[in-house]
């Protein structure tokens, strides 16, 4: 087992106590039991708007990186606060393979919780508007969102312990209402960005009118939005590696 | 009374180029070497200009809460950034340079366990993170050195402070390192724990390993160290051979305790000798200040000679690193 690997199940097993397990499990679900609650009298169109509200409005702009920043801010967080720094940092390995681990870490300890609450949503959803489209597009979006989420929050927990405050401020001062009300804002914006890739991949039948609200001023596309991620990913291990080779590891 | 003397500040001058063979801070042959290293949290000043080297051997790194080891300590293993001067690890500076953890081992103060780890993946972790492809033989043989085979399968979580701690040495030995920085090591281990860590610190010293250990339990430092650097203020207050250091202190009397029968005349004519200073009485023990013990030690038995005073004991009560570090950081 090589030394990267070894951090990043290490971390994962870490982040994903039994008591987050199960509490961020039940939030994951949460809008799918609301949707099907919802579908069982709706009409076929009232049913589209209803998923389309759940997936966006709810699952990917609230669910998502709640459980993320969570997740995230503590792989280096709570090592630095557990002072397991020290035990993690001393060892001949680079300060940015070690931050590479990490933030794979983060990213697939949150994705295991937000990818299970993605895929019983999508899953419910392609029942209800009978098409598993949603589904595939439901869950590629929900992995845009939560390894861009975690790209930003993973150094954040590390350089203060209000991480998790800061990230709902962000969610829901900036990405839900400033960014929201000022469409030029769309392109600086997680959520954005992660609803133009899942309107560009889901079917037509999204509700034309929240997919608009919620992607501002972006164009559908997943391309795009996988790129910027991929991008914040770079910068992120960048940024992380320098702060861990010349700040104080305490 | 007479008034204690003022505190002893034997800062050595060391200037900015180490010369290794002369002066007590400096190690003959260094493995690590600080230079004029200090360490600013704000306004406070928790290192100030520390030159110092290391060697193979154990060093004891002493001084009491606040002194600075810690800090010295961390700056030494890379976990702190030094604010001034630099630190390099067999020729490697740690910050820039992280290969140099192959061979650096630390045993930090603080907790630093996963508690929901067993001892095993704990320290086969460690064995994981400094590239070993068979962690489970290295771990192994970690545990066995600091005897914890047999609850090596329990979490770390259930163990006692001792068990923690030599779970903490068990990972930082793991990949045989050659520099071993240990942070208070004993705290919360029991006697026979203690015994056997150290008989371990210091097989690893004598087979040429660098081993520094900051502690502040005297006696246990004493009976491991040959060299201890003494902190006082986050600036450095004496180094060297703990029985050169006293000697170095010409300004403050030995303190020698003889038990004589009768011990009355015996005090009256030792107040004559030009190598006392002072002498108290308590039943049939005397306790002497004296500004050259060889004299004293030669006066003494000649004088109760003539006397036909019976001397049952001579004993120099400072020469101990707890006497010595008592001169140093409280000044009596």
């Amino acid at each position: 087992m090589t030394a990267a690997f070894a951090i990043m199940r290490v971390t994962a097993k870490n982040v994903l106590g039994m008591k987050r397990l199960i509490g961020f499990g039940i939030l994951a679900v949460f809008p799918a039991g609301v949707f099907m609650l919802l579908a069982r009298t709706a009409t076929e169109i009232d049913r589209a708007e209803g998923f389309t509200t759940m997936s966006m409005t709810m699952f990917l702009a609230v669910i998502v990186p709640i459980i993320t920043i969570v997740v995230s801010a503590s792989v280096l967080g709570a090592e630095r606060r557990g002072n397991t720094l020290s035990f993690l940092m001393l060892r001949p390995l680079s300060r940015f393979s070690i931050a590479g681990a990490k933030l794979i870490s983060a990213i697939v300890a949150s994705f295991a919780i937000t990818g299970v609450g993605a895929a019983v949503l999508g899953f419910v959803g392609g029942l209800a508007l009978h098409d598993f489209g949603y589904l595939t597009a439901l869950l590629a979006a929900t992995l845009i969102g939560t390894a861009g989420y975690s790209a930003v929050y993973m150094p954040l927990g590390y350089l203060t312990e209000r991480s998790t405050l800061i990230g709902f401020v962000y969610i829901f001062i900036w990405e839900l209402a400033i960014a929201g009300a000022i469409s030029g804002l769309s392109g600086t914006s997680l959520l954005r960005i992660t609803s133009s890739a899942y309107a560009g991949l889901a079917p037509s039948g999204l509700d034309i009118d929240v997919v608009d609200a919620m992607i501002g001023s972006l164009a559908p596309g997943a391309g795009g939005a996988a790129i910027k991620v991929i991008v914040l990913g770079a910068l992120s291990i960048l940024f992380t590696g320098w702060l861990l080779r010349t700040r104080d590891l305490t | 009374m007479t008034p204690p003397p003022p505190r002893v500040d034997r800062t050595p001058d060391l200037g900015a180029i180490p010369a290794p063979a002369a002066n007590p801070a400096y190690a003959a042959n260094p493995t690590i070497v600080a230079d004029s290293v200090s360490k600013f949290f704000g306004q406070k000043v928790a290192v100030s200009s520390v030159s110092v080297s290391f060697g193979p051997g154990i060093t004891g790194l002493l001084g009491p809460n606040g002194a600075g080891k810690t800090t010295l300590l961390r700056m030494l293993s890379g976990m702190l950034v030094p604010s001034e001067g630099s630190v390099t690890v067999l020729g490697r500076h740690p910050r820039r340079d992280p290969a140099v953890y192959r061979d650096v081992g630390l045993v930090p103060e603080e907790s630093s366990i996963y508690p929901s780890m067993t001892g095993r993946e704990y320290v086969e972790y460690a064995a994981t993170l400094s590239g070993f492809t068979k962690p489970r033989l290295a771990a192994s043989r970690a545990l066995h050195e600091v005897a914890l085979e047999s609850d090596a399968d329990r979490s770390l979580g259930g163990y006692s402070k001792g068990m923690r701690q030599r779970a903490k040495v068990a990972a930082a030995l793991v990949h045989e390192p050659t520099v071993l920085l240990l942070d208070e090591p004993l705290n919360g281990t029991d006697p026979v724990q203690r015994a056997h860590l150290i008989a371990a610190f210091r097989r690893l010293a004598d087979s040429g390993h660098t081993v520094i250990v900051s502690s502040h339990v005297l006696q246990e430092v004493e009976r491991m160290a040959s060299r201890v650097i003494a902190m006082v203020d986050g600036r450095l207050a004496a180094a060297g051979d703990i029985h050169a250091i006293r000697r170095a202190m010409s300004d403050i009397p030995y303190r020698v305790t003889v038990a004589a029968q009768p011990a009355r005349p015996l005090a009256r004519e030792l107040m004559g000798e030009e190598s006392v200073d002072g002498v108290t009485i308590d039943g049939t023990t005397l306790s002497i200040e004296t500004n050259d013990l060889p004299a004293l030690g030669t006066a003494v038995p000649l004088l109760a000679h003539q006397l036909g005073v019976r001397v049952t004991g001579f004993s120099p009560d400072d020469e101990s690193l707890e006497s010595v570090f008592r001169y140093l950081v409280v000044g009596r």
